[in-house]
């Protein structure tokens, strides 16, 4: 369990994060979304303990990152500041994690093999590809075995098969009761496989749910007539909020296209088109207008 | 804490660059045991006199230089490849970590050292017999000084890994030590001599027991080192209680 409580930061005068509360629980995929520069890697090096929030209280586990007793087996975090000494081989980077975080060495190899690595574990990792790089810090992160997975942007570099990869590893780990939560500025991503949304922007939370409300809260059917007039009185009546799109073309927001088509068919008018978006299409649109609508206050 | 020096041992062990610097300190105590020792025969200096001895043995410690190196490495060079992140997570306490690396460094600094003092005395005992001279292993200095420059080295690690604590830049911490011991603390010593013999590249001179010049004794130097290290250290962890990582 995750819980980010008023958090704020400022570099400078630089207001980095402001007043940020979300919840990441167990047994879900959180999907934490934001722009480029949005604060999502400051929330979550706040999270671990890596930077200190100027006021509010970032938990895991009901502790600071700081207080558990053995972080490496609680949390499992991949973040874009980590590095490696690149003629330190990948197997050695592993062994030095564990041998300070009291896990096994056996631990190691099983790490390996389950990110597939285990053929270049042996070569510096000065030599590994983005995509390897970004197994071996996921090898590091599941080290301990941990409850919760904190994850910076991790799907950077992985190639489509990767990808498919961390999205199953993300869902059994979800699907176990662990907690996941992941950055992300690629919606396509996060939609495939979050089953909560956190969207921040400029600092801010500016929306966070269960992702099937939060895209249906932007659930629209879109409806073409030659009786537009008929349809936005029938709007009015059923109080649906309607968009102008075009001439003959209408938005409605709120409804399925079944309550459209049924209270349509009973008002006698004829549609020449009835759709609903599809949902990326509306995940896209809820991030465009939160994170727009931040830009130009 | 054991674990975690045993993971600081791990991470030396397993870098390539260790073992490069081990080599080029062997070379230059090498080279500098046996220029010393060219130098002192030319100047028709008794070489098997106490004098002679400190005169050629005290250069056993520049090698030391390599084993700032080595401790800058260890703690500012986390930053530099961004292993440092992967250190909190696994330690959130960092002063545990700024301790591990001074421990360690020091450590290190004691097995160069130790190196370096063999190659030291190896060479010189070579060369004295090529320059007719016996080497005198009865002389209490000598085995003073290579003990004052196992201690010396030791000191700079700490007094590397230390410094690179707080100012987290390996090039920087590097660049900074060597202008400091090579060119100004000799300006600063020029300037106030009173204070000159505390400074740390003249408490090394007295640790090595170098026969130029009026320098601390050797426990006294000691202690002022391991005081330089232990302070800076200790800055190191005030700072880091506030700093993001």
């Amino acid at each position: 369990m995750i819980e980010v409580t008023g958090v704020s930061k400022l570099y400078g005068a630089t207001v980095a994060l402001k007043d940020v509360t979300f919840t990441a629980p167990p047994g879900q995929v959180t999907g934490f979304l934001g722009p480029n520069g949005a604060g999502k890697t400051t929330a979550l090096r706040i999270l671990l303990g890596l930077a200190r929030p100027g006021t509010g209280t970032a938990l895991i586990d009901g502790k600071r990152y700081a207080d558990l007793p053995s972080p490496r087996r609680v949390v499992g975090a991949v973040i874009d500041s980590m590095g490696f000494e690149p003629g330190r081989t990948g197997r050695n980077h592993l062994r030095v994690v564990a041998r300070a975080a009291k896990i096994s060495r056996t631990r190691v190899d099983d790490v390996l093999e389950f990110v597939e690595l285990t053929d270049a574990a042996d070569r510096a990792a000065g030599g590994y590809s983005l995509g390897m790089r970004q197994r071996l810090a996921l090898a590091s992160a599941l080290l301990g075995d941990p409850q919760v997975l904190l994850l910076d942007e991790p799907a950077n570099g992985l190639d489509p098969a990767g990808m498919a990869w961390l999205r199953r590893l993300l869902t059994d780990w979800a699907g176990q009761g662990r907690t996941v939560l992941f950055s992300s500025h690629v919606l396509t991503e996060v939609e495939f496989v979050a089953n909560r949304i956190v969207i921040i922007d400029h600092g801010r939370v500016v929306r966070e749910g269960v992702a099937e409300d939060l895209y249906g809260s932007q659930r629209a059917v879109v409806v073409r007539t030659e009786d537009r007039a008929g349809l936005e009185r029938l709007a009015e009546a059923e109080g649906w909020t309607i968009r102008r799109d075009g001439a003959d073309r209408v938005v409605i927001g709120g409804v399925t296209s079944a309550v459209v088509g049924a209270a349509v068919a009973r008002a006698g008018i004829a549609l020449t088109e009835l759709s609903s978006e599809t949902s990326s299409r509306r995940l896209e649109d809820l991030f465009l207008d939160l994170t727009a609508a931040e830009e130009n206050p | 804490m054991i674990d975690l020096l045993a993971a600081e041992v791990l991470k030396l062990r397993t870098t390539r660059t260790i073992g490069l610097l081990l080599l080029a300190m062997i070379g230059i105590t090498g080279l500098a045991v046996t220029g010393a020792v060219v130098l002192a025969a030319n100047a028709n200096l008794d070489l098997e006199s106490e004098r002679g001895v400190r005169t050629v043995l005290h250069v056993s410690a520049s090698g030391a230089l390599f084993v700032l190196v080595l401790g800058a490495m260890i703690s500012a060079g986390e930053f530099r490849h961004g292993t440092a992140t992967d250190t909190f997570l696994t330690t959130p306490r960092r002063w545990r970590v700024v301790a591990a690396k001074l421990v360690t460094a020091a450590g290190a600094g004691v097995v160069f050292g130790a190196v370096a003092a063999a190659t030291a005395l190896a060479v010189a005992a070579h060369v004295y017999a090529i320059k007719g001279f016996v080497f005198p292993l009865s002389s209490s200095e000598g085995w003073q000084i290579l003990a004052g420059a196992i201690v010396y080295a030791a000191s700079l690690g700490a007094l590397g890994a230390a410094t690179g604590s707080l100012v987290r830049n390996q090039v920087g911490v590097i660049v900074g030590w060597l202008v400091w011991l090579l060119l100004a603390e000799n300006i600063v010593a020029g300037l106030a001599p009173d204070v000159g013999r505390w400074l740390p590249g003249a408490a090394g001179r007295g640790l090595v027991l170098d026969p130029n010049g009026d320098f601390l004794s050797q426990p006294v130097a000691a202690v002022v080192l391991a005081a330089y290290a232990v302070t800076i250290a200790a800055a190191a962890i005030v700072i880091e209680r506030r700093r993001d990582a």
